[in-house]
């Protein structure tokens, strides 16, 4: 049992990364590589914040919000000068900057061994200690981003930010900024990211650089490449399909001996598969160029 | 038609442009280049292929900084300014190839002009509660335009799916939505059937003459040019090689020489 409310949780940790990527990816056309770079942040700037300081949760999760948000709108200046591929390598750039300063700043994150005993949130006392109980907080967690981004989706920002992605040069024609607008969807997206973080760092109560690596950006990525973008029900099957077919695939009775290359066969076919007869994925709006 | 009680409708504008030259590499794509689009009136920019005519509207729409010369609006230089400050300084750029969002549908594309900037604040984005009469107002907006153009029918179908001319006229509804006292328009009527082609000229007429429209029209089409410009500068290799009225510039021998006997002959 404890296994499928594992799961749940994992579902939404992806869930709110999606959504995050999604607003850049989807929404502003702009591939970003970056994606674990916020989790990485939130999670650090939770399990810092709480275990060295001694702040509560509803201290440091708006905490963690607030500095990946400060980060995204400077990395922002810095990389919306950039698009295309230029801009996918920016962010790959970021990605590798940020894990590398997790991994030696050994002072402040204990770099490879990591950062472990992070406390459970707590309110009032009452720590959520059980996995149906972090189910259920995760479940908040992930309503909370879902409502927010779907606000956001549906915003005149959004609008603005899919004419852009059409066709930057005839947006401008319209008074449109696109780095104005480019940069407030990088802060809202990073800021977002936080959430996934902070949920992924208490669940697991250990951290190290290895999660928040350019290989979790890619898989962020690949979700709405598979499920679709541009929409809130792209992300949402993107994520159930690339986090729930490989459980699947651990119960199809394989034989033993080459089960797990055969699962990463199964699981890579089926990505191709989706990703070539599917240019806008599995329920996606968006066609990532 | 939007009454005139919008309070974005501003006095109208003069366009001037003073000795601009622009070169890519060693090809001098214009060369002191000077011309005036006066109030209200059409101006037409006519002359063969790779005159420069598009690249100047790059440079006047912002897309391209000039290597010399002043772009002047209103008596204010405004050279260099980004593409999307010389929108919200009412300059509304049609551009020559159709350049509609075709993922957004197609009141969508003419809901994108009424955005302000104060409908992205954090407030506006997350307070759903607020955003609802805007939202209902531009749409209603939106679908003024598109019957202005005739297309009110296809207002929720995504706009990549419509026929080149009716994406041709989105593109003029969308711009004009902006409430734009000067016009860039580059070959509005290219690649459009006759048909299509007459009513385009029709509401560019209408929106001339109702709204006292500045006018920039570049044009291969005479008969267009005929029916819709006040005066005329002729292009020729980058630079302006004759300006008048469509009597002086048409039936010029020289202008006739260069431009309809390298276009084979185009009846005028
Ligand atoms: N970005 C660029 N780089 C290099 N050359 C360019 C560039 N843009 C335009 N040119 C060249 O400058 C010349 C003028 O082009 P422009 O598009 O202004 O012509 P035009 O008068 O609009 O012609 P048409 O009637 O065919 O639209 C052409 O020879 C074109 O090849
Ligand atoms: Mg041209």
């Amino acid at each position: 049992m404890n296994y499928l409310f594992h799961i749940g949780v994992m579902l939404g940790i992806y869930g709110m990364l999606a959504l995050s990527a999604n607003l850049l990816i989807g929404f502003g056309g702009l591939l970003t590589m970056a994606q674990a770079a916020f989790y990485g942040l939130g999670a650090y700037a939770y399990a810092l914040l709480s275990l060295k300081l001694g702040l509560p949760f509803f201290v440091t999760l708006p905490a963690a919000i607030l500095l990946c948000a400060f980060v995204g709108w400077l990395f922002g200046h810095a990389a919306l000068r950039f698009r295309n591929e230029a801009f996918v390598l920016a962010t790959i750039g970021f990605q590798m900057i940020v894990y590398v300063t997790l991994y030696n700043w050994t002072d402040l994150t204990r770099g490879p061994y990591g950062i472990s005993g992070i406390p459970r949130p707590s309110f009032f006392g009452l720590g959520i200690e059980s996995v149906p109980a972090y189910f259920l907080f995760t479940l908040v967690l992930f309503t909370a981003v879902l409502g927010f981004m779907h606000l956001v989706c549906t915003s005149p920002f959004a609008l603005s930010l899919k004419a852009l992605r059409d066709d930057e040069a005839a947006a401008q024609t319209l008074g449109i900024c696109p780095k104005g607008q480019y940069i407030r969807a990088m802060v809202f997206s990073a800021a977002v990211a936080a959430v996934p973080g902070v949920c992924f760092a208490s669940y697991i109560t250990y951290i190290d650089p290895t999660s928040f690596t350019l290989a979790e950006s890619i898989f962020i990525a690949c979700i709405l490449l598979v499920g679709g973008s541009g929409n809130i029900k792209g992300p949402m099957a993107g994520v159930a399909f690339m986090i729930i077919l490989p459980e699947v695939l651990r119960f199809v009775g394989l034989p033993d001996a080459v089960a797990a290359n055969l699962r990463e066969i199964i699981y890579g076919v089926m990505l191709v598969v989706i990703v070539y007869t599917k240019p806008k994925g599995l329920a996606g709006a968006y066609a990532v160029k | 038609m939007q009454s005139n009680s919008d309070p974005r409708i501003i006095n109208p504008v003069e366009l001037r442009v003073e000795n601009i030259s622009k070169s890519f590499g060693a090809f001098k794509a214009l060369h002191d280049v000077s011309l005036t689009v006066s109030l209200g009136k059409v101006t037409a920019l006519v002359g063969p292929n790779g005159a420069g005519k598009t690249t100047l509207f790059h440079v006047i729409g912002g897309n391209l900084a000039p290597d010399t010369g002043k772009v002047i609006l209103n008596g204010t230089d405004v050279t260099g300014l980004p593409p999307y400050k010389i929108a919200r300084r009412h300059v509304g750029r049609l551009f020559q190839d159709v350049r509609v969002f075709p993922a957004l549908t197609v009141a969508e594309n003419i809901s994108v002009s009424f955005l302000h900037r104060s409908d992205y604040s954090l407030m506006t984005t997350i307070a759903w509660w607020r955003r609802e009469a805007r939202e209902r107002d531009r749409r209603e907006r939106a679908m003024k335009w598109l019957e202005f153009v005739g297309l009110a029918d296809k207002a929720d179908e995504p706009a990549g799916e419509l026929s080149y001319g009716q994406q041709k006229l989105l593109a003029l509804a969308r711009i004009v939505a902006l409430r734009p006292a000067i016009l860039l328009l580059d070959e509005p009527t290219a690649a459009l059937s006759p048909a299509m082609t007459k009513k385009m000229v029709a509401l560019i007429k209408q929106l001339v003459a109702e709204q006292k429209l500045t006018t920039a029209l570049i044009e291969h089409n005479m008969g267009v040019v005929r029916e819709l410009a006040d005066y005329i500068y002729f292009l020729h290799e980058g630079t302006v090689h004759t300006h008048g009225t469509q009597k002086e510039v048409l039936e010029n021998p020289a202008v006739r020489e260069l431009y309809m006997g390298l276009s084979g002959g185009m009846a005028i």
